[in-house]
């Protein structure tokens, strides 16, 4: 549901509430019982549950993760003018979806995934005002980056099962799919964000129009 | 007449906290989303639960009344 849909939603809601509440002798009469009942409890549970989907929604996208000060800096990682970056490359590149990039890849993909990505939200929002901030280097994941993150995409595309570096030793493969050799943290696509590579890095802002 | 006072109340509290949540998606702001559960949402089910139980009371108090004598024709 768009954002100016929830917005009219929400408007009409609250003036059919204030309506019902100051319009005298309103329950007198039964089409004023039945409009106090929608007025008051119907539009209201649909207007609540709409402004809740549209809050998880925006709460998924590259600018939301990167309105903390904090983030900036792997906001601007995102331009390195270097693919082997990782996140860089995918960003550059659609890889993943531009305006949901951070949560594209920093969201678990199991059961309740999205619900353990909101818990650490509001865990970095009490960081963020009532907390001492790290600096930006220093933040680290909560736990080691997961293959499955990778294979969501990944798995069963012809670069990924062909590519030489797979296929190094007979059991290679099936270590990666497993999740016994790591993607990131066995050596071979271990060049991630980097912010402290930022400060004289070249960064790239989209093709000049 | 006491039903009018609830529902007055409840249709205040009902509209304050949908008003929030009008605020609330404005920005697009972690601290947005916050003031949406934190306020948005109780202000909002506090209106609907309180009319919900007025209408509960209401009803009881029509039911416990007692019933009217038929008139001997």
């Amino acid at each position: 549901m768009s954002l100016s849909i929830v917005l009219t939603l929400t408007g009409l809601a609250v003036a059919l509430a204030l309506f019902t509440a100051l319009r005298r002798g309103i329950s007198r009469s039964r089409e004023g019982k039945i409009l106090a009942f929608a007025a008051l409890v119907m539009l209201p549970a649909v207007t609540i549950w709409a402004g809740f989907e549209e809050h998880v929604d925006r709460a998924t996208t590259t600018s939301f993760c990167l309105s903390c000060h904090v983030m900036e800096n792997y906001g601007k990682s995102l331009h390195y003018d270097d693919p082997s970056y990782l996140p860089a490359r995918h960003f550059q590149n659609h890889l993943v979806p531009p305006d949901h990039a951070c949560y594209t890849c920093h969201t678990d993909y199991a059961m309740f995934g999205g619900v353990k990505a909101k818990l650490h939200g509001l865990r970095h929002i009490y960081v963020q005002y009532l907390g001492t901030l790290p600096k930006p280097a220093d933040i680290k994941l909560y736990s080691p980056f997961p293959n499955t993150t990778c294979l969501h995409c990944h798995l069963g595309a012809r670069k990924f099962e062909e590519v030489r570096g797979h296929h190094r030793t007979p059991d290679e493969l099936s270590a990666i799919k497993s999740g016994r050799t790591s993607c990131l943290s066995s050596g071979c696509h271990d060049i991630v964000h980097e912010v402290g590579d930022l400060p004289g890095s070249k960064l790239w802002y989209g093709a000049k129009q | 007449m006491m039903m009018e006072k609830h529902l007055r109340r409840a249709g205040i509290l009902v509209s304050l906290g949908l008003f929030i949540q009008f605020l609330t998606l404005l920005p697009l702001h972690p601290l947005a989303f916050i003031g949406f559960t934190a306020f948005a949402i109780p202000v909002t089910a506090a209106g609907i639960i309180y009319f919900l139980l007025s209408l509960v009371r209401h009803e009881e108090t029509v039911i416990g009344q007692p019933v009217p004598k038929e008139r001997p024709d």
